[in-house]
């Protein structure tokens, strides 16, 4: 019989012999060893909004001063990690008169399909503030203290992820937005990358992350954290996997500059108001981190992400911007180069993140029960295919 | 015994298509979205499991393949001798599970698993070990030997819509 003892020191040896072969920054291996601790642990039970209602207000009351109230809790939907509840706050803020503020809870599952830091996902939306649009930032529950696990709290932004019409797939992927959409949305699609990677981050509290020493770090740092993860959490092996592990060990890039990258910026994780256009938020925020501004540019390139255009044929990146204009559009924008090899790069380790992501924790946490929406976890597991033969094809390109 | 899953998954699919979906509150808008991924998967289900024993024999037959290829191109790599012939080994078994009457699904499944984990370890190794030459060979032959399987995969779950050009997929039926 196995004692909770040695089940412990089972976890904590694995821990060790991962840390030793993948080092990670800090708050990274934070969570990624509270997961493997809780790993046996009990699956995700259904939450009533009652509860997440009853959890918010002893959050609240420990981060305000004066009386408030919540009301209209309802769930949304759209992500596919983080189970989200819609409110209203009535509520004095500091040196105001009181108002009813329409905000969102934002709470981990037991486990999710991406397994991330509340506390950076904050702190990161804060630092973007005046930036591009994102939602005002309010309060974290980092370590679940308040709610059933932890949790940040920022306000509702009104807009769409995808066309009211549109007929699209889950998390937003094979969004279609009309021509007219599209001619709108580029532009500001390219110039909040640029603006992103060319915030001032060392003037803003970003101490839950750690900078990637000059040179090949931002890319090992990378490789480090999603090869971990696939050790974690796969359950079947895939020799592609493990071909794409070792090429990018071997190929690993030099920034020329550290900033700060998004981490998943692409359709289906921006707000826009259809009567004008406009992009009024940037949401998910939680695979953001300091790195290699090409990881971003490579992200919206992945194929299901887009389309070939109606009329000339050609691939629009993200469903939005033609291929062949892409990196110009980016440096006019930016006034940063991009470079291709390196861009390539990072197409490789985006798909390699994308199948660790799909094929090992959606697995994993889809048999374990941890989720709100296992079945959409589960749904999200047939991507693989699509996923790891663009894989194939950029390797293949480079081999 | 005629209670077998084609009448429980028809049934269970009606149910969902006719019954529970339009019951659903719309304002509840993470049941509606479980509930079309319920019926979505069910009949996904409904279209697959007759075949999952012929997709399993499919992908066991293409890595045996992948697995005599691969030690050809390492068989002057004296580093990856030793763990070629472990792979070879679980190839044997699972050869045999392969040609075995009578054999239990569940054994051909973690057959497939077992050669893909040893097909992994071999890719691993040689990549860290093998001259140039030979490594970029065992990479080649891994990607074309993943390719014919992600054909496969890719048609399995064609109805998810995750294809942009779902017409030129060759129909699962045909590809195993």
């Amino acid at each position: 019989m196995v004692s909770a003892t040695d089940s412990t020191s089972a976890v904590t040896a694995r821990l060790d012999d991962l840390r030793g072969r993948f080092p990670c920054e800090p708050e990274i291996d934070r969570i990624l060893t509270r997961k493997l601790m809780r790993r046996d642990g009990p699956g995700y039970s259904a939450i009533s909004l009652q509860t997440l209602v009853d959890g918010l207000c002893k959050l609240l009351d420990d981060r305000i001063d004066g009386s408030f109230a919540v009301a209209s809790a309802r769930w949304l939907t759209g992500g596919s990690s983080k189970l989200q509840m819609a409110f209203e706050l009535t509520w004095t803020p500091p040196g105001m008169e009181t108002v009813r503020t329409p905000m969102v809870l934002r709470m981990e599952p037991a486990e999710a399909i991406v397994e991330t830091s509340r506390l950076r996902e904050i702190q990161l939306i804060k630092a973007a503030e005046g930036v591009v649009p994102v939602p005002r930032a309010y309060w974290v529950d980092a370590d679940g203290s308040f709610l059933p696990y932890p949790a940040i709290v920022y306000g509702f932004i009104e807009g769409v992820a995808k066309p009211t019409q549109a007929v699209s797939g889950v998390a937003g992927i094979g969004t279609y937005f009309p021509r007219e959409t599209r001619a709108m949305l580029a532009p500001q699609f390219i110039e909040n990358m640029a603006r992103i990677h060319l915030m001032d981050w060392t003037t803003r509290d970003l101490s839950a992350f750690a900078k990637p020493d000059s040179g090949t770090a931002a890319a090992e740092l990378q490789v480090n954290w999603w090869e971990r993860v696939w050790e974690e959490d796969f359950e079947e092996d895939e020799p592609l996997v493990r071909l794409a592990a070792a090429w990018l060990r071997e190929n690993l890039p030099a920034a020329d500059r550290i900033g700060v990258v998004h981490g998943d910026y692409r359709p289906g994780n921006f707000l826009y108001t259809e009567h004008d256009n406009r992009i009024s938020g940037w949401l998910d925020w939680e695979l953001g981190h300091l790195g290699d501004r090409h990881e971003d540019i490579a992200w919206p390139m992945a194929r299901y992400y887009g389309h070939p255009d109606e009329l000339s044929g050609e691939f629009l990146i993200g469903g939005l911007i033609p291929e062949s204009r892409y990196f110009e559009l980016y440096e006019q924008a930016s006034g940063l180069k991009v470079d291709p090899d390196r861009v390539h790069y990072y197409r490789v380790l985006n798909m390699f993140k994308l199948a660790v992501i799909v094929k090992a924790t959606g697995y994993r946490v889809a048999d374990g029960a941890k989720t709100h929406q296992d079945i959409l976890v589960a749904w999200l597991m047939g991507l693989n295919g699509v996923v790891l033969s663009e894989l194939c094809d950029l390797l293949e390109a480079r081999l | 015994m005629n209670f077998r899953y084609d009448i429980q998954i028809k049934t269970a699919i009606r149910a969902m298509q006719e019954v529970v979906i339009p019951a659903v509150d719309s304002v509840n808008r993470m049941a509606v979205e479980q509930a079309g991924l319920v019926l979505a998967m069910l009949q996904l289900l409904e279209r697959t499991l007759p075949l999952v024993h012929r997709y399993d024999c499919a992908e066991l037959e293409g890595n045996l393949a992948l697995v005599a290829e691969l030690r050809a191109a390492g068989e002057r790599v004296p580093s990856l001798v030793q763990n070629s012939a472990r792979m070879a080994a679980v190839a044997a078994a699972a050869s045999a599970t392969l040609d075995r009457p009578r054999t239990d699904p569940q054994e051909l499944a973690q057959a497939c698993r077992d050669i893909r984990s040893a097909i992994a370890d071999f890719v691993t190794l040689a990549y860290r070990e093998a001259p140039a030459r030979e490594r970029q060979i065992i990479a080649r032959l891994t990607l074309a030997s993943t390719r014919k399987q992600l054909l496969r995969e890719r048609a399995w779950v064609i109805s998810q819509g995750w294809e942009s050009e779902p017409e030129k997929l060759q129909p699962i039926e045909l590809s195993i």
